[in-house]
């Protein structure tokens, strides 16, 4: 009778699996806080990293108290520009500048004012206002705070790789202009540095 | 030679299964009238051999079935059907896919063709070409801008596979470029800079600005010296002026916007199967080789997966190996060029901008090696199933051997619905209607398309294609 040899059968299924490998997709939860780098392309942790470090420096640098100083106490009000990308990947500063953004409305050290495309829905819904809401909750027009600072930045990397092996690195630069006197505030800076070996 | 009634339990059975494995039909044949129909420009009826054709039918062919209904349904102007078949292909590429190992093992027992067909390295991208086209016609901006980032995954993705060979195809220049037009489109310059300036990088690293048969594009250049000034980015304005050795002029403003009209040309290359015959010989003491009859091809037998002492029984059982290879036919164009026309005031030659045949035959013969290997080590797998079968039954040994003879076929499968060269071209326009003439340019003919595009003050796509054959 037509029997297959064990042994035989064994090795075709092994050497299929030896060929290719192959293990079902598992999804486990980690700590967002966890360095879990994988390609050493820009990731979550380079942008808590950048968050972290601008944080602190923003918030502990002379601008902020020489501004409260001479304004009686008030918190300067910054808006956010743009953040230029020149680098060969596509990052998205957002991650970093809403971490940012977020610590200077909960701190209530600074204010911040919408700027960019939400400003423009904003007036959007403040021109639909003054022809479809009742006159006493209808929001004016003029009356928007004027911001004291903008926050503008760049983020650059220069590439070095030969065969297998790549240096990455970056420098995310941020700046706080004073928007009367074009005077600049304040600078923060992060640099970080990827050895990758394929 | 006798055969017992109990032998006949097995061959009755297996002469049953021979012509399923065994059809000599490439992926071509199998499902002509649908190709013809396609290139003939009946879409609606190549959209309907396309749901009769049994060979889609089977789970492993799914990938090619929605890519083909997807290009189907693009060229019928059916943007968000596309995307329905398109994104069924994304989510097979990306998802899980069952069990990979009997899928392998079913690659090695029986032959490629059987396996699920996972689609070449460039197809997979180009799925995010008519994605993103298709978003873009529907205006769905943010949609596309979603695709434009599931580009740069797919570039990693092809990075990583191809460990970052330049060599090899490991970066695609043209859905770089794609990815920055969406982006531009919708309004993210920074974002189409980076893309338009890596698209670049990728031909200024060759010597010959080329890659993949596609000298690097006047328009690209453009694009990216644009979107560098519109940044303010003047260093690399200089930079990349003195890379492609022109100076850039800020253009006139134009309240109309533009058009980026893409001609989708000719039809891909249709996979045939090739034979090769080689032999296991002995080079230096233990390195066993497999080689061609010319000698002129020497593929490392793999100790990883066999005993050393399996090399000498191959040996001595074996003269020769037949090993079915997918080889690619070109399909002559019918038109060669295009230019394009907007009112009589404008015109400009649509230029090259991705190159699906010679990308088909150049990535098939980079990984020609690696895919021989794996044939080789097919057939020697059989070869030692067949001894072992052999031990306890000798007709069954010869029967198995039989099979294996027969179901020794290429995976000629490809999406030949794609086309055979991409050309592309950005149409100044001026507010309100605008008529835009292309004319494309054969051997001996000459047709004219109009179409009528309303200058909004964005940038717009269109697209046509001519898929006929010469």
């Amino acid at each position: 009778m037509f029997k297959m040899n064990a042994p035989a059968l064994i090795g075709i299924l092994m050497s299929a699996a030896v060929i290719q490998g192959c293990a079902p997709r598992q999804v486990t939860r980690v700590d967002e806080k966890q360095q879990i780098d994988i390609s050493g392309r820009w990731n979550n942790t380079d942008s808590r990293l950048t968050a972290e470090e601008m944080i602190a420096s923003a918030l502990g640098e002379n601008w902020l108290s020489e501004f409260t100083q001479q304004h009686g106490g008030k918190q300067p009000v910054v808006i956010v520009g743009m953040v230029a990308n020149k680098s060969h990947e596509h990052i998205d500063a957002e991650t970093f500048i809403k971490d940012m953004e977020r610590t200077f409305v909960t701190t209530r050290k600074v204010r911040l004012v919408q700027g960019g495309a939400k400003r423009e829905e904003l007036r959007g819904e403040r021109a639909d206002q003054q022809k479809n809401a009742s006159v006493s909750t209808m929001k004016k027009w003029g009356l928007e705070v004027g911001a004291d600072y903008m926050l503008q930045g760049s983020i650059n990397a220069i590439v070095d790789s030969h065969k297998r092996q790549m240096v990455v690195y970056y420098q995310v630069d941020l700046e706080l202009t004073d928007l009367q006197s074009n005077e600049v505030k304040w600078i923060g800076n992060k640099k970080i540095a990827k050895y990758v070996k394929n | 030679m006798f055969i017992s009634v109990r032998q006949w339990k097995w061959w009755l059975p297996l002469a049953l299964a021979i012509p399923f494995f065994c059809s000599c039909r490439t992926y071509n044949s199998a499902v002509a009238p649908y190709y013809q129909a396609v290139s003939q420009g009946r879409f609606d009826e190549a959209s309907t051999q396309l749901d009769k054709a049994r060979f889609f039918r089977y789970g492993r062919n799914k990938l090619l079935f929605n890519m083909e209904k997807g290009k189907t349904a693009f060229l019928q102007g059916r943007y968000h059907e596309s995307n329905l078949y398109f994104n069924a292909a994304d989510s097979i590429l990306s998802g899980y896919r069952g069990s990979r190992i009997l899928d392998q093992t079913l690659g090695l027992v029986v032959n490629p063709a059987m396996q699920i067909y996972q689609g070449e390295d460039f197809e997979r991208l180009l799925i995010h070409y008519y994605k993103s086209v298709n978003y873009l016609q529907l205006h769905q901006l943010e949609d596309a801008e979603v695709e434009a980032r599931r580009i740069s995954l797919g570039n990693y993705a092809l990075n990583d596979r191809k460990k970052n060979n330049d060599k090899k195809y490991s970066n695609d220049a043209f859905s770089l470029i794609v990815q920055g037009i969406v982006y531009e489109s919708a309004g993210d310059v920074n974002n189409a800079f980076i893309s338009y300036r890596n698209a670049a990088d990728i031909f200024l690293k060759s010597p010959d600005r080329r890659y993949y048969g596609v000298d690097m594009p006047a328009q690209l250049q453009a694009d990216l010296l644009r979107t560098a000034d519109q940044l303010g980015f003047q260093q690399e304005v200089q930079y990349y002026e003195q890379q492609f050795g022109r100076v850039y002029h800020r253009p006139a403003d134009n309240d109309g916007g533009s058009v980026l009209v893409f001609w989708e040309n000719g039809l891909a290359p249709v996979k045939a199967e090739s034979n090769f015959f080689f032999t296991l010989t002995e080079r230096g003491p233990g390195n066993f080789v497999f080689t061609d009859p010319n000698s002129r091809i020497f593929i490392p037998f793999d100790f990883n997966l066999f005993p050393r002492d399996s090399c000498d029984r191959l040996r001595r059982h074996l003269e020769a190996f037949r090993v079915a290879f997918p080889s690619y036919v070109e399909q002559p164009l019918y038109y060669t060029a295009a230019d394009i026309q907007r009112d009589s005031t404008f015109s400009t030659t649509l230029e090259k901008v991705e190159d699906v045949n010679q990308l088909a035959f150049r990535t098939l013969q980079e990984r020609f090696l690696k895919e021989m290997g794996l044939a080789l080590t097919r057939l020697a797998i059989k070869k030692l199933a067949e001894y072992e079968i052999r031990k306890n039954d000798e007709v069954a040994g010869e029967l198995f051997n039989l099979i294996s003879l027969l179901a020794e076929k290429a995976d000629t499968r490809n999406w030949q619905s794609l086309p055979h060269s991409i050309y592309y071209s950005r149409i100044p326009l001026k507010k309100g209607d605008n008529k835009i003439t292309l004319t494309l340019k054969g051997k001996d003919n000459t047709q004219k398309v109009e179409f009528n595009v309303v200058g909004n003050g964005r940038l717009q796509t269109l697209h046509y294609a001519s898929l006929q054959k010469s």
